[in-house]
């Protein structure tokens, strides 16, 4: 029959079941939602400073002719916890925990690059990250530090935690258990939390150093603290305002460049 | 004619009808009469030993940022788990009063308490402990703390904790405090020393 033959002769023979199934996937394969949320981890960390935005999308001819930067020997990861489907904190009932760390991410980095520290995100949008992700992406960049950014209520000012393992690590082997992955930087960990804590003080901005069991920082290997910036309910604007967060984030970095200054030791 | 053969195998069948009916009968009347004289009043679960005791409970006080020791009467077991479920059930209790110094979610419990082994336990929770918690490092590190001090000052022995919610291994509390490993009691002991 006409009709048939002119199926037959139909060049991507789409009709045939088997070929429109393998179209489809990998349509599906390629489109962008069938990808794992984008970590932030492909672009290395500029080591000059940038503004607090993500920098323009590249042409393809840019993009080909950038030579690829070197990742430096130095660098600090900043995690801004939560995003995409966990909100973390509801602070004073409408501020959301995810969007203050996202703010004051960027300020820290700001920060960090204006004293010669390179830093990079580990999210830069409102996407969803697992924590074992988040470990996983920390681990693989072989960092200098890790800081997680927090905001929380109740209190004022700033609190400072060092990881606390749960569990005893066990006697040096080829492995280390992921619950206690930290054990190796735990020291060091403390000592830049300390310094944080005390950068913080000397500004008055009112800093709590303290240690507590939170992931994924007992699952890094470097040296790792979170930085929770504490909500008083009744005043919870005040920890999106950006002149708080501009000071926070300044003696965040003067704690980390002053201990890096040092070779680690303080 | 009927063979003899088929005239007894009809015959014991018969028989055999008429014997399982009126068992059901008797079975069926005798339920009736167990149902008319009331339920069965034999009790649900074994009885429990056990006397009104006066505890020690860690509180959290949010408020001030700081966990207290405080006394409280509650019934306690013998038995070395049942007793550490009401120990922490105690604690809940106290939570979940109004006004709370440290405030869960309603509905916040404890389902049931497993003794793995002589000094494990792990502690199977409500889906509302974790979903109607409050989110923030500090909140849930007090929450965490003050249940495993409680239960190591009254429930001697025990020296690693695990929180499972509805059944099922958990994350995080809610969004913070690592809920997948064994809490070891000297790591929450230092834990406790930095909200003295």
């Amino acid at each position: 029959m006409r009709w048939t033959r002119s199926i037959r002769e139909t060049p991507l023979r789409l009709y045939n079941p088997c070929t429109t199934v393998v179209l489809l996937s990998c349509v599906l394969l390629l489109s962008p939602a069938a990808r794992s949320p984008q970590l932030a981890q492909d672009a290395l960390p500029q080591t000059t400073p940038t503004q607090q935005s993500p920098p323009p999308q590249q042409s393809p001819a840019e993009q080909t002719a950038t030579p690829k930067p070197v990742q430096p020997e130095y660098f600090v990861l900043i995690d801004p916890s939560h995003g995409g489907d966990d909100n973390g904190a509801v602070l004073g009932g409408k501020l959301l925990e995810k969007d203050v760390t996202l703010s004051f991410a960027w300020r820290l980095r700001s920060e960090l690059e204006n004293r010669g520290i390179a830093a990079r995100l580990l999210r830069e949008s409102d996407s969803t990250i697992s924590l074992e992700r988040r470990a996983e992406a920390a681990n693989a960049q072989h960092i200098s530090l890790y800081i997680a950014l927090h905001a929380g209520e109740p209190g004022e000012g700033v609190r400072v935690y060092a990881p606390l393992l749960l569990s005893v690590p066990p006697a040096a082997g080829r492995f280390i258990p992921w619950e206690v992955a930290q054990s190796g930087s735990l020291a060091r960990s403390k000592t830049f939390a300390s310094a944080v804590a005390r950068e913080l003080t000397k500004s008055g901005l009112g800093a709590a150093s303290l240690r507590a069991p939170l992931r994924p920082l007992n699952n890094i290997l470097a040296p790792a603290i979170a930085v929770e910036l504490a909500a008083n309910p009744e005043e919870e604007q005040a920890v999106a305002s950006a002149r708080f967060q501009n000071s926070v984030a300044a003696s965040v970095a003067a704690g980390v460049a002053k201990v890096r200054a040092q070779g680690g030791q303080q | 004619m009927i063979p003899r053969h088929f005239q007894i195998t009809i015959s014991l069948l018969l028989a055999s009808v008429l014997i399982s009916g009126v068992y059901i009968i008797k079975l069926t009347h005798k339920e009736e009469a167990k149902n008319l004289l009331g339920a069965d009043d034999r009790p649900f679960l074994p009885p429990v030993e056990g006397k009104q005791e006066r505890i020690r409970v860690l509180v959290a006080y949010d408020q001030d940022r700081a966990l207290l020791w405080r006394e409280t009467d509650t019934f306690m077991p013998t038995e070395r788990s049942l007793r550490a479920r009401e120990v922490l059930r105690a604690v809940l209790a106290l939570y979940l009063q109004k006004p709370s110094p440290h405030p869960l979610g309603r509905g916040s419990g404890i389902r049931e308490v497993y003794l793995v082994t002589s000094d494990t336990l792990v502690v199977d929770t409500t889906p509302e402990f974790a979903e109607g918690h409050p989110s923030g490092i500090l909140l849930e590190e007090m929450t965490l703390t003050s249940l495993i001090e409680t239960l190591t000052a009254n429930v001697p022995g025990i020296n690693r904790v695990k929180f499972l919610v509805d059944g099922k291994e958990r994350e995080t509390l809610a969004g913070h405090a690592d809920l997948m490993s064994f809490y070891d009691v000297p790591a929450v002991h230092e834990l406790a020393k930095e909200f003295e």
